[in-house]
């Protein structure tokens, strides 16, 4: 996108942006997943018939299961396997549940996994020193059926849940929405290219974990811009080439921002090349043709399509129409694909709203 | 670790856990056991006796702490 000239503007997150953060997250694809949860289970105990038993009961009720001996084959199954939920014996030799509980709870990579320790013991001092670990729930043998299956499936609910809510995640997304609120012009823009891009995607035939990408990409695509100072970002006037370099950097920037979010993965490659042009002429890396990867150049599309048909101080909306000939141009340049321009514009958008 | 437990509590543990084996496994068999099927009153005994050994440990005559915890 060419460099915007913007009025300055209160950049406070206001109850309608984190509204739309929401609205961006819980997709209906979520939904589904979250109505009816069974999952992978790790079941960890010493005794072989308490494993056989507690496995008999989630099996019945739809899970997989796993199975573990000790504490420390249940941090290996755990790396591995990544199970939704695990449920273990408090009394183990060698690595004990409380123990094993901790680690898990202390471990980034495993701590929103829900851990239920399960155990023969009955004084009160246990279930303390249980939460103290971090313990999500806490049954006590003999099991019973149908409240281990009832807790193990709203753990799941939850589960789900934070899977799509990560906490970072969460904060990112906040993040990208104050970078919209930072900029006047551009208000509604995520949440419209949040939607055009599922849409598109959709009529691509992509598959659900690419379309959820696109929904997330949509809001991050530009989280770089909160490492691109006032002065470029807001600046009223055309970029010097100085300026504009500092502009690109937003690509980079967000890129490493969402580096440590595990669940951010597919949208990496949407933050760091929407900006990209077929015949290698854009930024940040040059590449050209298939080595942009597939959801980028669907942002790329959406993106220039969303500037070019809203009003900016400097100039008027585009028509849909004439958008979609500026869209045909840039194809003919050599800049994206025609195909896809023909995908999109075969959706009408713009038009329908 | 393993996490340290008074012997008396352990050996309750202990004897709960096979306990709960037993009554875990028949609960399972009662209830994919055709209502008619003959074996349903024997298991039944079993399942029984097992609750009942469960109760009488909950009333199990307790040793004063053991200065652990």
């Amino acid at each position: 996108m060419e460099p915007r000239r913007t009025d300055t503007t209160d950049a406070c997150m206001s109850s309608q942006i984190l509204d739309r953060v929401s609205a961006g997250l819980t997709s209906g694809l979520a939904e589904a997943r979250i109505a009816n949860p069974v999952g992978t289970i790790l079941v960890v105990d010493d005794i072989e018939s308490n494993t056989r038993l507690l496995k008999r009961m989630l099996v019945r009720d739809g899970h997989r299961v796993i199975i573990a001996h000790d504490g420390q084959e249940a941090l290996e199954r755990l790396r591995t396997d990544h199970p939704d939920l695990v449920l273990m014996d408090v009394l183990m030799p060698t690595l004990g549940g409380f123990e094993t509980c901790r680690l898990i709870k202390n471990d980034p990579a495993t701590r929103l996994v829900p851990v239920v320790l399960v155990t023969a013991l009955q004084q009160s001092h246990d279930r303390l020193l249980g939460l103290e670990v971090g313990a999500d729930d806490f049954i006590c043998k003999p099991v019973n059926e149908q409240e281990l299956n009832a807790r193990v499936r709203s753990l799941l609910r939850i589960k789900r849940y934070t899977d799509d809510l990560d906490t970072a995640e969460s904060v990112i997304l906040s993040l990208a929405m104050t970078i919209e609120a930072r900029d006047a012009t551009t208000d509604g823009h995520c949440q419209r290219l949040s939607r055009y891009a599922v849409d598109f995607g959709a009529a691509l035939g992509l598959d659900a974990n690419e379309i959820a990408a696109l929904a997330r990409g949509g809001f991050l695509h530009d989280l770089g811009k909160v490492g691109v100072p006032d002065a470029v970002l807001l600046k009223p006037a055309r970029l010097t080439p100085e300026e504009f370099i500092v502009m690109q950097k937003h690509t980079v920037i967000g890129d490493r921002l969402c580096g440590e979010v595990r669940s951010l993965r597919r949208v990496r490659p949407i933050v760091r090349h929407h900006h990209e042009r077929l015949d290698g002429t854009g930024y940040p890396d040059g590449l050209r043709g298939d080595a942009i990867p597939l959801l980028a150049q669907i942002m790329s599309v959406v993106d220039v399509f969303d500037a070019l048909t809203t009003v900016r101080p400097y100039k008027a909306a585009m028509p849909p129409q004439a958008a979609y000939d500026e869209l045909f141009r840039e194809a003919e340049r050599g800049w994206r694909r025609r195909d896809l321009v023909e995908a999109f514009v075969a959706l009408e958008p713009g038009r329908q709203i | 670790m393993a996490d340290p437990v008074p012997s008396f509590d352990r050996w309750l543990h202990d004897v709960r856990n096979q306990l709960s084996i037993i009554l875990g496994f028949s609960e399972i068999l009662l209830q994919e056991l055709e209502e008619a099927d003959a074996k349903r009153p024997d298991l039944q005994e079993i399942h029984a006796a097992a609750e009942r050994a469960m109760a009488a440990l909950a009333r199990a005559p307790r040793k004063e702490d053991e200065g652990s915890r």
